[in-house]
């Protein structure tokens, strides 16, 4: 019994440009009008190729003696017949042919985004976009009270947070342009509850750190827990960010996210050392105050402070370059 | 009639002043030189600086500071002195040194040169000086002046002169009508305001001149062992009564720890600030330069009294945090070792304190350390005292002394 089959007309890209069901066999393909399927491919021979089933019932493609011949691809090598099976891939002239029989599975739909579970719904409705906004900007706000001098006004306050929203307004704007350009809708709303959840975390990860840093007195933990904590925060942004604006599967997104944000904390590390290459020609130690109740690690007596400096001592001898400078 | 003779007996005492100074420089201009220091690479003049005869076997008086870079780079520049009333440049070389007091004693091939005799005993407040040396390199030039006192902070001295030095007169004489050397010009504060080294630290150099030359390395090490000496010295004096106190907010805190220091104080209560701030600080008068990248020997400390009434303890340790940072203890990489610190919570008797303790080590004297201490109180919720104490040019158990005694000093008594 001969088998339907389906071929694919694949370009030079591997892209299908068409399909073909073929039922009657010998199926002739080929330039020239009185094929059963007709190549515009100036490279294929007028009869190029017959496709046709033998005694057995094996599907085989054999050469009709054309100039440029025929080719199994995978690995590439010119036959004059080869047998088929359902997805072998053959290439006559520049055009590549793919066989299929009806059979042949196919992978499980990709589910559209925007139509996920209530979870995801809920993440990327106004409602949420508002709710994350107004938080960010009220820890923010706190934040910036906390450090002011002198007398301040609410409206003054706010009024520092204008260029901030004006960036996380246009952050979300751009990504909403590429979510449509590729998937053909804005999720303005999913943007921007990124854009807020990276501002209002990330203030609160710094505030942590200076906690935890003037708590445990770790000289400079507050600057790491900030970038490295930062830059998870980004590589999530930035995923989240694909996701709903390219075709990018799950893992390709995350390491995209990974990629740019490992790159932005090595910059933002490589940066601060450049600039204080010559800090410690001043006295670099953990400046943070916070409430005394803070202070987590016990005191020690006057005695065995002073004793430390011993340590330091030291430490600068061994930093020492004597000698007379006899330039 | 009344008014011409007044006129007349102005016109007298100005001619009479005239012809002082002109007697003076005329007769004292062979005993001054100009000291040029010599970069031998380029074969161009380093620096410039004034000098004196002290001795008819051709020593002369310079300040350490005009020479320092044959100390500290001994293999590129060489010395050299031009007679004010000669032309060509002779060779000197650097025999021995004051770091403390910015001396410096040169050796010349000259002999039997007419010299300036150092003045010995009291001098009046009010007496006439003449300063002598080379402004800019324009030619020898002679400034007159008033000696006003010795500047005492207890740990070092100067002389107070009301005159005008300029760059270049820098170890040229300051000298009295009878030409004896009252100081050593040395440094000047603008406006009129001149500082001498006291002729009794000439006469000590003078005194005990080393029998050969000294190569670099002994140079270095006279030159670590004064500033050693120098160090025990000041600290006995810092040491040798107890810390007076001065109370500020509810906290008290170190005074004026010698008689003597630059104490200044100041407070703020500006209407729209949240907080007010009392500050009290002190600073020894005397700085001893070693290089062009190095200047030590200075006792500094701070104290800022912080207080605010309507404050989280939040917000109140924000504000605060900015005054918890070190500022003017830069160093030059050339000269000193970065700093090292370790912060800690200490109990201060009684008194928590956040406390960063700091130390630098100098690259070619052994034995010498900078120390940094800030402290900052943690007793209360919305007032607190931040201190810090600079010592530059200790040794290591006398800085460790010092800041012990300088932190247990720091109290707090409940209002």
């Amino acid at each position: 019994m001969e088998k339907t089959i389906v071929i694919e007309i694949l370009d030079r890209f591997g892209k299908v440009r068409a399909f073909h069901r073929v039922e009657h066999f010998p199926c002739t393909i080929g330039r020239g009008y009185d094929n059963d399927i007709i190549l515009d491919d100036i490279y294929v021979a007028a009869h190029h190729l017959r496709l046709d089933y033998d005694e057995q019932g094996r599907l085989f493609a054999s050469d009709l003696d054309s100039e440029n011949g025929l080719y199994a691809v995978h690995p590439l090598k010119k036959v004059d017949s080869l047998w088929l099976q359902s997805g072998s891939r053959l290439r006559i002239g520049h055009t590549e042919i793919q066989v299929y029989f009806p059979d042949h599975p196919v992978p499980e739909a990709v589910l559209e985004r925007g139509r996920p579970g209530r979870g995801m719904l809920l993440l990327t409705s106004w409602p949420m976009m508002l709710f994350t906004w107004l938080l960010a900007g009220g820890v923010l706000a706190v934040d910036l009270a906390l450090e002011t001098t002198e007398e301040y006004e609410l409206g003054e306050l706010l009024f520092e947070l204008v260029p901030i929203l004006v960036f996380m307004t246009v952050w979300a704007g751009a990504w909403s342009i590429a979510s449509k350009l590729v998937t053909h809708r804005f999720y303005y709303a999913w943007h921007a509850v990124l854009i807020g959840a990276l501002l209002l975390f990330s203030t609160l990860l710094d505030s942590i750190g200076e906690y935890l840093e003037f708590g445990l007195l770790v000289h400079d933990l507050a600057f790491h827990i900030s970038l490295i904590g930062g830059g998870t925060l980004l590589a999530g942004l930035i995923y989240g960010h694909l996701r709903y604006s390219t075709t990018l599967d799950h893992r390709k997104a995350l390491r995209a996210g990974g990629f740019v944000a490992l790159g932005f904390t090595l910059l933002l590390y490589a940066s601060s050392w450049y600039m204080n290459r010559d800090a410690a020609m001043e006295p670099q130690f953990s400046s943070i105050l916070k409430p005394p109740a803070w202070a987590l690690r016990a005191p020690v007596e006057v005695e065995t402070f002073l004793a430390g400096a011993a340590g330091l001592r030291d430490e600068v001898d061994a930093l020492r370059s004597p000698g007379v400078d006899e330039r | 009639m009344y008014r011409l003779l007044v006129l007349c007996f102005l016109l007298l005492a100005g001619a009479q002043a005239l012809a002082d100074s002109r007697t003076v420089y005329e007769t004292y201009k062979n005993r001054l030189v100009q000291i040029r220091i010599i970069d031998t690479e380029s074969n161009a003049k380093s620096t410039l600086g004034s000098g004196f005869f002290v001795t008819p076997n051709g020593l002369i008086i310079t300040n350490y500071h005009v020479v320092s870079r044959l100390v500290q780079h001994p293999g590129q520049y060489r010395a050299e002195f031009i007679i004010s009333d000669g032309k060509d440049p002779l060779p000197a070389e650097l025999l021995d040194i004051d770091v403390v007091n910015d001396l410096a004693l040169l050796r010349s091939e000259l002999r039997d040169t007419p010299f300036l005799k150092v003045h010995q005993g009291e001098v009046r407040k009010g007496t006439r000086l003449y300063s002598l040396g080379n402004p800019h390199d324009l030619g020898m030039t002679i400034v007159e002046g008033t000696y006003n006192g010795l500047i005492d902070d207890s740990l070092h001295k100067r002389i107070h002169l009301t005159g005008s030095l300029n760059p270049g007169m820098s170890g040229g004489p300051s000298i009295n009508e009878a030409g004896e050397v009252v100081g050593v010009n040395v440094a000047t504060a603008g406006n009129q305001i001149g500082f001498l080294v006291p002729a009794e630290y000439v006469r000590r150099l003078v005194a005990d001149p080393p029998a050969g030359l000294p190569d670099a390395s002994a140079l270095l090490a006279r030159l670590t062992g004064q500033l050693l000496t120098n160090q025990a010295k000041v600290t006995e004096t810092l040491t040798a009564r107890p810390v007076p106190l001065k109370q500020l907010g509810t906290y008290q805190v170190p005074d004026s720890l010698v008689p003597g220091l630059n104490c200044w104080g100041d407070s703020s209560n500006e209407e729209d600030a949240l907080y007010s701030e009392t500050s009290y600080s002190c600073t020894s008068k005397h700085r001893i330069f070693i290089s062009d990248t190095l200047v030590t020997g200075t006792v500094r400390y701070a104290h800022y009294y912080v207080s605010a009434r309507e404050l989280s303890a939040t917000h109140f340790y924000a504000i605060m945090q900015q005054y918890f940072t070190s500022v003017g203890e830069r160093g030059h990489r050339e000269a000193v070792t970065a700093w090292s610190c370790e912060t800690r919570f200490v109990n201060n008797q009684g008194l928590p304190m956040k406390a960063a303790l700091c130390l630098r080590a100098y690259h070619r004297i052994p034995g010498l350390y900078d120390l940094n201490m800030n402290v900052v109180s943690l007793n209360q919720d919305n007032a607190a005292l931040q201190s810090e104490l600079s010592l530059h040019g200790f040794d290591y158990d006398n800085l460790t002394m010092l800041a012990r005694r300088y932190l247990e000093a720091i109290t707090w008594k409940k209002p």
